[in-house]
């Protein structure tokens, strides 16, 4: 599902926007500097404030991610499904030391900490252009 | 399945295989190849102690076989890195440095873990708006947008870092990262082998300043690792001794760092002199040099009156600080010697003893009495072998603490 043509949009150079839902099904669009590639099939953010964003996934855990490919910019939609979120192993270290040496880079390091990686199932990805049917399980 | 959709099912299997064959075939030529950079890396460019050719070995590896560009080199310092090398990068760096866990190199070094990171602009001005913080000055590609970052490690030492920084956003894939990964470390082996060469030959160096290569080469040993307690070796040497007279109401008239500085100008006058005659110092006491000469006593003579004449040029050069004139005395003798390592296990000290030094030093002595810079004693006059190119003066005959007979005491002139 995550091919080689998207990688370059998984790598946090143009940031990408993520729309989540709340409980009363007000939609919530917020910015997020990279979605992560995990696996073929699997994706991840990660969270760094408990912001809104997280709040509503604990309700509903559908959310759609729009990135960019840096080098044609085009937007590619992918719908996802929050499956779980991990405080620790691989992901989260790789996720927690690109985010400590940026910060770092600021002496922001103690503000700017991972709590968590949210890991998504990816359950389809389209051009921008091509999502033009309503997203089915939103 | 009918005849058509079983050949076209046959069809589709085979260009699959075929599609799996190419994979692998595709791996193992990668495979191949990998092996291929690693038996030239390890045989031909980093095969080298030297560390600043190993730099540009590795800089010209990374650029010309992989096309990285812009890359540095940081070595591991207990709490930050400071930059050994770079390539490809206006201002230079050389010397910068990078606290553990700052930045990306920090980071990678305090983690041990190798990191790619795309988009650094866009990531750093995020940190910068949410925070509202300027970034730390860092040694740093202007504008890099990528970077690759690896730990150097031998084992669990941190070497260094390796990083390679680019313009372009999307400049690394995770082919870069496994390269990096492969030759890391053999880089890591490559620069720790050449540094503790290096530091090696500093140390040797230092050492060969506390006990001299000559003395080392006199007991047949090539370095000072190589001695222990009780190597020694007899033979017949000559021993000077040299003292600056009245030293004590001289040195009390200057405080101690500036007796400290006066005394490192003079022996920094007169110690050169010895080992252009084939002698070398065997200690300094204070102020007195005591010297081996194990060749032949015309060498001990010579260097003797050469420290005669600089004597007169240091003093005029003392006298334009203010400072009244040194006298010296000089005792030459030529007896034999034991020269060897002495003390315990725990603390040696290369030295040379024999009677010869105690009546090098009583001749010393005596040089206030008679009024005379030089004495040498019968037994140098008697070995000398160039003895028709000096003029010898018999001056008195001096008594040796234990030993029976006198010594006959000579002044030394160059022959007109």
């Amino acid at each position: 599902m995550i091919t080689e043509d998207l990688i370059p949009a998984l790598q946090g150079i143009v940031p990408a926007w993520i729309v989540t839902t709340s409980d009363e099904n007000i939609p919530n669009c917020t910015c997020v500097s990279q979605v992560y590639p995990v696996d073929e099939t699997h994706v991840a953010i990660s969270n760094q404030f408990f912001s809104k964003t997280f709040r509503n996934l604990q309700n509903n855990k559908h959310a759609v991610v729009q990135v960019i490919h840096p080098a044609d910019n085009r937007m590619w939609v992918l719908e996802i499904e929050h499956v779980r979120t991990e405080t620790e192993g691989a992901l989260f270290d790789e996720m927690d030391m690109q985010l400590a040496a940026i910060a770092s880079m600021s002496n922001m390091e103690d503000v700017f900490k991972l709590q968590s990686a949210y890991v998504f199932k990816v359950h389809s990805v389209s051009h921008l252009t091509e999502a033009q049917r309503p997203a089915q399980s939103l | 399945m009918s005849e058509n959709g079983l050949s076209h099912e046959i069809k589709r299997q085979m260009s699959e295989n075929q599609q799996k064959i190419d994979q692998l075939n595709d791996q193992l030529s990668r495979k191949t190849d990998e092996i291929k950079i690693i038996q030239t890396i390890s045989s031909e460019i980093l095969n080298t102690l030297d560390l600043e050719t190993l730099f540009d070995n590795i800089m010209s590896l990374m650029h010309e076989v992989f096309g990285f560009e812009h890359c540095m080199i940081l070595l591991s310092e207990d709490t930050q890195l400071r930059v050994a090398s770079s390539h490809g990068h206006e201002d230079q760096g050389i010397g910068m440095t990078v606290p553990m866990g700052k930045g990306v190199i920090g980071t990678v070094a305090q983690r041990r873990k190798i990191m790619r990171m795309m988009g650094l602009r866009t990531r750093r001005r995020y940190v910068q708006r949410t925070a509202g913080a300027e970034a730390d000055a860092l040694p740093t590609l202007k504008d890099a947008d990528s970077q690759i970052a690896i730990p150097l490690q031998v084992k669990d030492k941190l070497v260094g870092v390796y990083t390679v920084e680019s313009e372009k956003a999307n400049a690394f894939d995770a082919l870069d990262e496994e390269i990096l990964t492969i030759v890391s470390n053999q880089v890591a082996a490559a620069i720790d082998n050449a540094s503790a060469y290096n530091q090696l030959q500093k140390l040797a160096e230092a050492n060969s300043r506390f006990v001299p290569r000559q003395f080392l080469r006199l007991l047949g040993k090539e370095a000072i690792t190589e001695t222990e307690l009780d190597d020694q070796i007899e033979g017949s040497m000559t021993v000077l001794f040299s003292d600056i007279r009245d030293f004590t109401p001289l040195s009390e008239s200057m405080s101690p760092s500036e007796t400290f500085a006066f005394v490192n100008d003079y022996l920094g006058t007169m110690a050169p002199i010895i080992r252009e005659h084939g002698g070398f110092i065997d200690k300094y006491i204070g102020d007195a040099i005591m010297a081996i000469f194990p060749n032949s006593p015309g060498d001990a003579v010579a260097a003797g009156l050469k420290m005669e004449q600089h004597l007169a040029q240091f003093n005029a050069r003392i006298a334009e600080q203010g400072r009244p004139p040194i006298r010296i005395g000089i005792g030459i003798h030529t007896g034999p010697l034991v020269a060897g390592i002495v003390g315990f296990a725990e603390r040696l000290e290369g030295t040379v003893i024999g009677d010869c030094v105690n009546t090098a030093s009583r001749l010393e002595g005596v040089t206030k009495d008679l009024s005379v810079t030089l004495l040498v004693s019968e037994t140098v006059v008697r070995e000398l072998a160039e003895a028709n190119e000096y003029v010898f003066d018999s001056l008195d005959e001096v008594s040796v603490k234990g030993k029976a007979q006198k010594v006959q005491v000579f002044g030394v002139s160059e022959r007109p």
